[in-house]
């Protein structure tokens, strides 16, 4: 199935994934973050919190946002 | 419940429409036509060598020749790939999900504000308190007219209520000076949600990073926030711009360092004396010796005076008119009757 998986960490992208069936948002995030802890970042399914074995279903939009984002002065 | 103003379908499909606008960049049609020149140079110089009887610089130049050929195919090769087979154009939102984004950001957010005439589209975060210093809620507020048409994005992070390092106003936030975010590892997410019409991830990401203090590279950092006293006249100031009283170690801000005379030393004003005389400050360090409750007078001050012409009077025996200023020398020393 087809989801649309957004990484807003590192550069950030957005793209269509194939994903296949039974896909958890946790299992998601390990292929996206690799060695990150799920808890350092906001996750969301179509825009709302979701939980670490929601089943993603097809044409969901999943964002992986850090939770702690450093900024630095010029 | 937030009321949600109407008209933000049209709002997103507005979005929409300034972002693709933008003129993509066509593909790359060019000829390769360095590769054909250095093919062509190649063949002269072997004709040439030819011609001249170098059977070994021919033979050389004509395996150089097959490199050469190979590298103009493959250029023409990728040119009618290009043509033929362009790549697919890069994600960008569609207005329903622009859409979709707006309405988030209702629940993200404490408020959210359009200007349909400034074309701008404002989020007001939760009040921020970082290392229990508190800073207050701050608008993220993105022109997105001008962001879909520039390289760079135009939004401003403006204080809501401000509470700025004291030894800068516009500094209200470690990484917000003058109303412009340091983006630091922001950078590139910010860059990316915008390019791809991600309104929701641009504001998100952006108040993550005004929930985050780098204290490794703020523009004043939250130790300094509020500043140190200066020990005279109790002004806050920063640590860098702040002096240091050589004899008691008390914080001075520049306007109440005083510096010696004699030495250059930098003093507070409880640690150097005055001249009596000319009023020039100097440290316990560089007094001259004098007596006891006498007034302070500087070393060139005394010179002065012991190299200064008696007055008329004291030719005349008269003993002179006390001076408001007594000399620390006295006038003089004591004398005793010496019998012959």
């Amino acid at each position: 199935m087809q989801i649309l998986a957004i990484n807003n960490n590192g550069a950030g992208f957005a793209d269509y994934l194939d994903v296949p069936e039974g896909t958890t948002v946790n299992q998601l995030f390990g292929q996206q973050i690799s060695g990150g802890r799920p808890e350092d970042y906001l996750i969301r399914v179509n825009r709302q919190p979701s939980a670490a074995d929601q089943l993603l279903q097809p044409g969901d939009r999943v964002s992986i946002t850090p939770l702690k984002i450093e900024g630095a002065r010029v | 419940m937030r009321d949600r103003p109407v008209d933000w379908r049209k709002l997103a499909a507005a979005i929409h429409t300034a972002a693709t606008r933008r003129p993509t960049p066509p593909a790359c049609l060019s000829l390769p036509t360095a590769a054909w020149d250095v093919c062509r140079h190649t063949v002269q110089r072997i004709e040439t060598a030819r011609r001249r009887g170098w059977l070994l610089a021919a033979a050389r130049l004509e395996r150089h020749y097959r490199f050469q050929t190979r590298e103009l195919r493959d250029e023409l090769d990728a040119l009618a790939a290009r043509i033929n087979d362009p790549p697919p154009p890069p994600y960008f939102a569609s207005a329903q999900e622009i859409y979709g984004d707006l309405r988030a950001l209702f629940d993200e957010f404490e408020s959210v504000e359009c200007d349909a005439r400034q074309h701008t589209l404002s989020a007001v975060t939760e009040p921020i308190e970082l290392e229990g210093v508190y800073l207050g809620p701050f608008k993220i507020r993105l022109c997105w007219r001008q962001y879909a048409h520039d390289s760079q994005p135009a939004y401003q992070i403006i204080a809501v209520d401000p509470h700025p390092a004291a030894s800068n106003e516009g500094v209200t936030h470690p990484h917000v000076q003058n109303e412009a975010l340091c983006e630091g590892d922001g950078r590139g997410p910010i860059r990316a949600a915008l390019e791809q019409g991600r309104l929701f991830d641009f504001f998100v990401v952006v108040s993550n990073i005004l929930r985050t203090y780098n204290d490794g590279s703020p523009h004043i950092s939250l130790d300094d926030w509020y500043g140190v006293p200066c020990a005279d006249c109790g002004c806050r100031v920063a640590s860098d711009d702040r002096w240091y009283c050589e004899r008691c170690d008390e914080s001075l801000c520049d306007d109440c360092r005083i510096s010696c005379t004699a030495c250059d030393g930098t003093f507070c004003n409880d640690c150097v004396t005055r001249c009596s005389r000319c009023d020039e400050s100097y440290c316990s360090g560089c007094l001259p010796v004098r007596k006891h409750n006498t007034p302070f007078q500087c070393q060139d001050c005394l010179d002065e005076l012991s190299t200064k012409e008696p007055s008329d009077d004291d030719e005349h025996g008269k003993q002179p008119a006390e001076s408001p200023h007594a000399a620390v020398q006295p006038a003089g020393v004591g004398q005793a009757a010496v019998s012959a």
